[in-house]
């Protein structure tokens, strides 16, 4: 069958009548039009529809829609919080290369105080092996602040740590604490007798936490290495948390 | 655009973008019954499209700005309107319980004011013309509403608005040739409703045997 004389779809009756077909496919669709009755009847029926339709008056207005003067007010009233709201926003989002760095940095908190816990758990599991300790910013900290143990620390690490063997083990962190605290402070209790029942009172609280966080315990590494590993962590866990509703609204933008 | 010329269009949306609401209430004015007889037929209720006429222009208000004359205003204003109809139509979807009760007691509170409105061609003929007329703009009206929000948006913007197939293109945000083919599927649908209606048709558009020349 030659193509004029195939019928017409239903897109091209559409577009037949309204003129929308190119030239020659327009007159392709007159020329079967021309001697196919049925086309011309279903096209028939679709232009008294689109009569029908055009012939529909306009839907009388139930009321004016002019706006108040106020509505442009309360425009420009509702603004600043926009703004303020869109200034909010830009504060708070950083660019994603700082997510990227932070996440990275969180993981290796997080990994320092894994680590932290290991040889704490280690030191306390094997109280007999002979674990050398790291020598760490924290221990030359509390050292420097214990002079009877400094000069042999700096020469021979294991005398250090043989030093601090009852906290270790496990004996009482709080005596070391207490001990270094009162050798600073004597001299102050023997100038001063009135005040030394505040200090002891102010002290305990920093002798029950520096024990606790003494790198030169195992105890000390269990707390310092918690406390990393949570706050590593949390890091990790927000930052890819925030990076990924941060896909989630670009995909649905693309969208 | 006869007395209502281009240039004072022009004038009156930039004055608006400055901010005078006088002038922006010209360009309300102007196109309110476009706007508003678009949003009915998209809706089938007076009350309903009356909300959403309000919207749309508080909405074209608020993004008098972003206009950069691209299209022509009626256009933009078009689609604003269309696109609140959509964000209505897929509220009643999400809650079709609710919006269906509201819609028959509209529908029936509003009946008699409906046929009075609607009848407003033919006032010299005889009563049982004009009775016919009603009654076949309401058939009309309820055969848009059978047809999807996509077929009945293009029907609308086409045969009752007169926009051409690009502005329409640009009014619903969709290709040329969406429309086109949303088109010819919403008249093919519509034709299939009334034709199961044909009591109700005028003699003169009731199908023949045989065809009539198009030309």
């Amino acid at each position: 069958m030659p193509l004029h004389m195939s019928h017409l779809t239903i897109g091209q009756f559409s577009a037949f009548l309204d003129q929308q077909l190119s030239a020659p496919e327009q007159s392709i669709c007159q020329t079967h039009l021309n001697t196919c009755a049925d086309c011309q009847q279903q096209l028939t029926e679709l232009q008294q529809t689109v009569l029908l339709v055009r012939a529909l008056p306009r839907a009388p207005l139930p009321r004016s829609f002019l706006l108040p003067a106020e509505a442009l007010a309360e425009e420009k009233a509702d603004a600043p919080p926009n703004l303020v709201g869109q200034a909010h926003n830009r504060i708070i989002v950083f660019p994603s290369y700082i997510h990227s760095t932070m996440r990275i940095a969180s993981t290796l908190v997080a990994a320092l105080g894994l680590f932290f816990i290991l040889s704490g758990v280690l030191t306390i599991a094997l109280p007999t092996a002979e674990i050398p300790l790291v020598p760490t910013p924290f221990a030359i900290h509390v050292k420097a602040k214990v002079p009877s143990s400094s000069s042999s620390s700096s020469k021979y690490p294991s005398l250090t740590r043989d030093s601090a063997a009852p906290a270790r083990f496990g004996d009482d962190p709080v005596t070391t604490g207490d001990s270094a605290l009162s050798s600073t402070g004597g001299s102050v209790n023997t100038h001063q007798p009135s005040s030394s029942p505040n200090t002891s009172q102010q002290q305990p609280p920093l002798s029950l936490i520096r024990p606790f966080f003494n790198a030169d315990t195992s105890r000390g590494h269990l707390g310092i290495g918690l406390l990393l590993f949570i706050v590593g962590m949390v890091g990790v866990i927000h930052y890819s948390l925030s990076s990924r509703k941060k896909h989630d609204k670009h995909d649905h933008c693309n969208r | 655009m006869d007395k209502f010329a281009r240039d004072d269009e022009v004038k009156l949306i930039a004055r608006s973008q400055q901010g005078d609401i006088s002038a922006f209430n010209q360009l309300v004015l102007h196109h309110q019954q476009v706007v508003y007889n678009t949003v009915f037929h998209l809706l089938g209720n007076y009350d309903t499209a009356a909300d959403v006429t309000q919207d749309a222009f508080i909405s074209a208000l608020r993004a008098i700005n972003t206009y950069q004359g691209k299209s022509q205003f009626r256009t933009w204003l078009l689609r604003i309107s269309t696109n609140l109809v959509y964000d209505h139509w897929r509220r009643i979807k999400r809650y079709p319980s609710e919006s269906l009760e509201t819609i028959t007691d509209e529908e029936e509170a509003n009946t008699p004011t409906l046929l009075d409105t609607l009848a407003q061609t033919g006032p010299d003929s005889n009563p049982e013309e004009n009775v016919l007329t009603r009654e076949l703009q309401q058939l009309i009206q309820r055969g848009l509403q059978e047809l999807s929000i996509d077929q009945r948006t293009v029907i609308v913007l086409c045969d009752i608005e007169g926009l051409s197939y690009e502005e329409i293109a640009q009014a619903t945000q969709t290709a040329l040739g969406t429309v086109r083919s949303r088109l010819s599927r919403a008249r093919a649908n519509l034709r299939l409703y009334l034709s199961q209606h044909k009591e109700l048709l005028p003699r003169d558009y009731r199908p023949t045997n045989r065809g009539i020349d198009t030309h």
